[in-house]
């Protein structure tokens, strides 16, 4: 679609008939030079509106409201709303359509086919009038209105608010639902939103999202409620990201740090280094086997001194093991973690 | 809504979309092109992540207790399932599966179920340190049992009936308690000591100056000299049996 590229009356330009200033000074003004400057307002009103969002080039687009929901009895209710689309010429138009209750379906169509909702704009009658000049008196003002008003000039009645088959390239779409006997199925499907296009502009393709926790609660439902998820806040597909991984995320590495697969790196854990003598020994000689002395350093450290120094060759030695689970208190996993909560981590796959 | 893609069960895609094509276009953005279906989940709350087997679920699509997906649940390393939930391998389970490689000088003992040091025997039966090696450590732990001996063994005197000490060192505030000496400096001051000051305590008991005589104390002299003698000549005969070994069995056999 072309945009910005409707025709208004020449006003304005001069040199091409001499003596007048403009050009077109003393020409007659024709009918249909003031229906062009008419469609020219409407078009650049609807481009730049259009302008407006991230794909400009679409005609169809919800500014607001349009939704269509069931009200019972095989009938529909239409919020009031604004949209971008076009007339039944093709012409690009701002569409207003108020607030509609109990508006029953054309004759038949209650038999489960698919149904959309349009929003096309039409015009009528205003309702100020004066006499013609032939005598009869005529309305010499014109209202905007919708496909679906019965004083409409091309619309005759709600029956022009739905189409039995796909419009996605001639109308703007506020809903799709089939009715089978009094039985309403939205379909879920509309033209973009303004609100879903400021969205998709925030939150584009590759964005990510984090949803931290709205309770403190082990519940997934109630810690990440649906209406929480970027998918319903914003709408489009969203995946989460790295959730069987338990991960925090860092700026870069240092030399000696684990090394990276496939981004990933493994947990780690500060070097802490200790030494104990391996045999006791005392002025130079052997004397006896492991325990406490000087030469204990590091992670670890002597205890309370003791005269014990078991003969070799008597009894049983034990060795010495270190394990962190046998700490006071000790809490272990596969990993050392700090205190923390979950988090997921969302990123936008579709608009 | 939750929607998933599956190859041959296993949940290759999840995602939070309105549409299958959402889903479609999702597997697209992330290249992933080997699925063979594409599933809506009725649950909100969907648990299942990538790798999950969709027969991990019931029909509420939650999972099913882990007893009754053990055969299609990935089990995180080092764990194993036992009735409902996830627990530690044993330490001999995570070496018979490979998680830890025991180093040649160490061995898992099934008593204390521990990863414990070979003995310097198991090393130098297992060619890890040489029989040199041994013979130096044995060498050692005999001077150990020696010097030992000298500190706190003790032997019986026919002289005194009593057992008595085979002490020849130093206390640790540098006091004498070298019995030999203090046996020998009765003997000296025998002639002038008043009789309270005339007694030997032995190993366990201890003797008075009308239990013994300077003749008595002369021949327990004797019996500490040759005591020790004898230990000397103990010690050098293990060393010289030591060095004229030449597999670990007959050097761990010789101790002292």
């Amino acid at each position: 679609m072309t945009m910005f590229d409707s025709e208004f009356t020449n006003i304005l330009w001069n040199g091409e008939v001499a003596g007048r200033d403009p050009d077109a000074e003393g020409d007659y003004y024709h009918i249909t030079d003031g229906q062009a400057d008419q469609n020219y307002w409407q078009e650049k009103l609807a481009d730049t509106i259009g302008s407006l969002t991230t794909v400009p080039a679409s005609e169809f687009l919800i500014l607001y409201g349009g939704v269509v929901s069931d009200s019972g009895s095989g009938q529909v209710d239409i919020s009031e709303c604004v949209a971008r689309g076009r007339d039944a010429d093709g012409n690009r138009r701002l569409i207003h359509i108020p607030a509609l209750t109990n508006v029953a379906l054309p004759s038949g169509w209650n038999d489960g086919r698919p149904i959309w909702v349009i929003a096309r704009y039409d015009f009528k009658l205003g309702t100020a009038t004066r006499t013609h000049r032939a005598g009869t008196s005529y309305h010499y003002q014109l209202n905007d209105t919708y496909a679906g008003d019965s004083n409409g000039y091309v619309s005759t009645g709600t029956d022009d608010l739905f189409v039995d088959s796909d419009p996605v390239a001639t109308d703007t779409i506020l809903g799709k639902f089939t009715m089978t006997g009094t039985t309403f199925v939205d379909l879920d499907i509309r033209s973009l939103t303004y609100d879903q296009d400021m969205k998709n502009r925030l939150y584009p393709v590759g964005s990510f999202y984090v949803q931290y926790p709205d309770a403190a609660s082990n519940i997934d439902a109630t810690a990440f409620p649906v209406a929480q998820r970027p998918a319903t806040m914003f709408g489009g597909t969203w995946v989460e990201q790295f959730n069987t991984e338990a991960i925090t995320f860092y700026t870069g590495d240092e030399a000696g740090d684990q090394t990276r697969t496939a981004g990933l790196q493994a947990d780690q854990m500060q070097i802490i280094t200790g030494e104990m003598n391996a045999i006791y020994t005392s002025g130079g000689s052997v004397a006896g086997p492991l325990r406490g002395g000087s030469s204990v350093s590091g992670a670890f450290k002597n205890g309370a001194a003791t005269n014990w120094l078991p003969a070799v060759d008597t009894g049983a030695g034990k060795q010495m093991h270190f394990d962190s689970s046998g700490s006071p208190n000790a809490r272990t996993g596969t990993q050392t973690k700090g205190k923390n909560r979950l988090i997921k981590l969302w990123k936008r796959t579709v608009l | 809504m939750i929607y998933i893609a599956l190859k041959d069960n296993k949940i290759v895609h999840v995602c939070e979309t309105n549409s299958e094509q959402g889903i479609i276009g999702s597997l697209n953005y992330e290249g992933i092109t080997y699925y063979d279906q594409i599933q809506q989940i009725p649950n909100d709350y969907f648990q299942g992540k990538v790798g999950n087997d969709v027969r991990e679920f019931n029909s509420n699509f939650e999972f099913l207790p882990l007893s009754q997906r053990k055969d299609y649940v990935i089990i995180p390393e080092g764990m194993k399932i036992e009735g409902e939930e996830f627990v530690p391998l044993t330490l001999k389970e995570k070496i018979d599966q490979g998680l830890i490689t025991l180093s040649d000088r160490e061995k898992y003992d099934e008593v204390s179920k521990q990863i414990m040091s070979k003995t310097v025997y198991e090393l130098a039966e297992a060619g890890v340190i040489t029989i040199a090696e041994l013979k130096k450590y044995q060498i050692d732990i005999i001077k150990i049992g020696f010097a030992n001996e000298f500190i706190n063994g003790y032997f019986y005197s026919e002289t005194l009936g009593i057992n008595v000490d085979l002490r020849r060192c130093s206390g640790k505030f540098g006091e004498d308690i070298n019995d030999l000496q203090n046996v020998q400096g009765l003997i000296d001051d025998f002639d002038t000591l008043e009789n309270y000051e005339k007694y030997y305590v032995g190993y366990e008991n201890e003797v008075t100056s009308s239990m013994f005589t300077l003749d008595q104390l002369e021949s327990l002299k004797m019996e500490m000299i040759r005591c020790a003698r004898n230990r000397w000549v103990k010690k050098r005969l293990k060393l010289v049996q030591i060095e004229q070994c030449t597999i670990a069995e007959q050097i761990k056999n010789i101790i002292w």
